[in-house]
């Protein structure tokens, strides 16, 4: 059974409006995530996956309720500390990949050791280079994000949001972007990445084949999470 | 570090654009660069010239004969040689020279022209100043003889060549008109169009015998090792020799300096609009910039990359347009601006239009390359890269990441 100490996570009784209240995207939601948790966020378009996965991430700050990440409560912190926070625990895995284009792989991995310290260039270079061999793309280190396909950028992305080794990745929509096979392996290389270093992954997805590979799968309706629990989609 | 190697390669990345941008800075600097050589090219040389030609560094006049527009030989300094050979053994006087000008007429032929007689002593003349450096055709003055150095474009319009003997009357100082008819010895030719129609030089002594005097002048000129200390030098000889009048040739080419400093203005002007068109040029590009890695930047922040940080790959993405911009706007401009000042921008025509609007250039225009000026405007150029830069990386670095992120992918 999972205890307050071993969550990563604790999401509770929040409510996220926009538009002076107007849209309510989330309306009450309260969620437990231990470590080392595999967790989908399914839930049909608009019902308030990423508006969750933002607060979760401290992108945003909710309307009411609390977030609390590895002990520590958001709502605390000004802005600079929430980025410090983000820097050293958190991963984020895009839709769209969001790889700086300019950047080769390698160094796109090495970008987040870049604003921490304690690391040297050898040491970044190691560790990128130790992940993308992870992933199985080390020799397609030193190519730029458009010369590669949306799979193995998703890759380069995963090496990035893993290279520090942090408690909690968060992953909105990673296969959205990629046909159903690619999808699935991408997937599949998440959750060997979360056996192998521990990392908790939160992830939203529309894609019944990704949600059924989930550990567990939390079903958000109309921004809030469904009592009858995960499962099938729309 | 990182932010560095991220802006080089940003701007490599669309190179068309930064090119175009950096072009622009670029020829901005280079028109500077040659704008500012010709305008510190004309102020030196026109000051120089002013000096050379008509005012020396410091000179003493008889009391109001400046103020005369015909003024006579009883505005004159008497005893000139004993003032002269004072002023020569001064410190820091490189050499003095004295000066009687006589307004008079010139006849030849049928032909009669107003002109102004210049007694002068040729060795000591050429301390101060330089129209014996122009003697074109013939020769120049020796000292005594009954001869007469006359201007070319004068010696043109009168139709008279080197040997010809032209009649040149003044009224002495005793009041009597005294003519003497004297060989032509040499034309002058000194680039100044209205003093080489009407300057005529006799030696000093032909001179004073015309005049009927025996030891006088109406000026008496020094030039200086220093032209800065000439305030203090006429200080000094104001208050040892009162009954004069002295000048500096900043009195005297006041007109001149006045334009200078007019023409500073312009030049201020004239930059001001060329750099703020960079700086929209680069303004522009920057912030195009910004918006299309609008989630490129959401994307970092999210990373952790605080918002300084962000802010500092834009403007030192600013900052190296700047510094490669101009850079090159140097590589145009300065050898551009030194090509000119070895070969001369010719005015030809225009000369004679400038002198008469008051600038004494002489025939071309001498650009100057001074090493301070060229750094100036490139610290200034890069001033303005990195200012146009400032706001797009403001905005770069505020907003809502959230918002950010979701941008890009409307
Ligand atoms: N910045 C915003 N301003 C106004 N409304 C917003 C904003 N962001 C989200 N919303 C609204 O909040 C609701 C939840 O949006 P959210 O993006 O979280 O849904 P989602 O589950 O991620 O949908 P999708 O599957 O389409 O990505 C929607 O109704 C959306 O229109
Ligand atoms: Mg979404």
């Amino acid at each position: 059974m999972t205890t307050e100490n071993n969550l990563v996570v604790r999401v509770r009784d929040v409510v996220k409006t926009y538009q002076d209240g107007l849209v309510r995207a989330l309306r009450g939601v309260s969620l437990d995530i231990p470590a080392g948790s595999f967790l989908t966020l399914a839930g049909p378009s608009g019902s308030g996956k990423t508006t969750l996965l933002n607060l979760i991430g401290a992108l945003d700050v909710p309307t009411e309720g609390t977030i609390t990440l590895i002990g520590r409560d958001l709502a605390s912190l000004d802005e600079k500390q929430s980025t410090i926070l983000r820097r050293e625990n958190i991963g984020f895995i895009f839709q769209d990949f969001n790889l700086v284009p300019v950047l080769t792989a390698r160094e796109n991995v090495e970008l987040p050791l870049e604003i921490l310290s304690g690391w040297t260039k050898q040491s970044r270079r190691d560790a990128a280079m130790d992940i993308l061999d992870k992933v199985g793309i080390a020799d397609m280190a030193n190519r730029l994000p458009k010369e590669l396909s949306g799979g193995q950028q998703q890759r380069v992305a995963i090496a990035r949001a893993l290279v520090k080794k942090p408690p909690i990745v968060l992953a909105d929509e990673p296969t959205a972007n990629l046909d159903g096979k690619t999808g699935v392996a991408v997937i599949d290389l998440m959750k060997r990445m979360r056996d192998e270093i521990g990392t908790a992954f939160i992830t939203s997805s529309h894609d019944p084949r990704v949600i059924e590979r989930s550990e567990t799968d939390v079903r958000l309706i109309d921004g809030q999470i469904n009592p009858d629990g995960g499962g099938a989609i729309e | 570090m990182m932010t560095l190697r991220l802006a080089l390669r940003n701007l490599s990345r669309n190179r068309k654009r930064s090119i175009l941008t950096g072009v622009a800075l670029a020829l901005g600097v280079a028109i500077l660069v040659f704008a500012l050589g010709v305008n510190q090219g004309i102020e030196q040389q026109g000051l120089d010239s002013v000096i050379r030609f008509q005012t020396a560094h410091v000179k003493a006049i008889p009391p109001g004969r400046m103020d005369e527009d015909f003024p006579g030989l009883d505005m004159r300094i008497d005893n000139a040689s004993s003032l002269l050979e004072e002023v020569r053994n001064m410190d820091g006087v490189e050499g003095a020279a004295e000066r009687l000008e006589i307004r008079g007429m010139l006849y030849m032929g049928t032909e009669e022209v107003f002109v102004t007689v210049v007694g002068i002593n040729p060795e000591e003349d050429r301390q101060v100043y330089s129209t014996l450096d122009y003697v074109v055709q013939g020769r120049e003055l020796r000292p005594g003889e009954q001869g007469v150095l006359i201007g070319r474009p004068l010696a043109k319009s009168l139709d008279v060549d080197v040997g010809d003997r032209v009649t040149i009357m003044i009224r002495s100082a005793p009041g009597a008109l005294n003519p003497r008819t004297l060989p032509v010895v040499g034309l002058h030719s000194t680039g100044h169009f209205e003093s080489d129609m009407s300057s005529v030089f006799l030696p000093l002594q032909t001179a004073l015998d015309m005049a009927i005097l025996d030891d006088a002048a109406t000026e008496v000129s020094l030039r200086l090792d220093q032209p800065d200390r000439s305030r203090d030098v006429k200080e000094m000889l104001s208050k040892r020799h009162p009954g004069v009048e002295w000048h500096t040739y900043l009195d005297l080419a006041s007109d001149f300096v006045m334009m200078i400093k007019f023409q500073r203005i312009v030049y201020l002007i004239i930059i001001g609009i060329l750099m703020v068109m960079a700086a929209v040029g680069v303004a522009n590009t920057m912030l195009m910039a910004v918006h299309e890695r609008t989630r490129e930047i959401g994307a970092l922040r999210a990373l952790g990359f605080q918002t300084g940080t962000v802010r500092a790959m834009f403007l030192n993405e600013g900052i190296l347009l700047g510094v490669f911009a101009g850079l090159a706007g140097l590589a145009i401009g300065i050898p551009l601006t030194l090509y000119f000042s070895h070969h001369g921008i010719s005015l030809g025509e225009a000369t004679e239009l400038a002198n008469m609007k008051g600038v004494p250039v002489r025939d071309a225009i001498y650009p100057a390359v001074k090493a301070g000026t060229i750094g100036w405007i490139y610290l200034f150029g890069l001033a303005v890269s990195a200012l146009a830069s400032w706001g797009a990386s403001a905005r770069a670095s505020k907003g809502e990441i959230v918002r950010a992120l979701r941008e890009g992918m409307i």
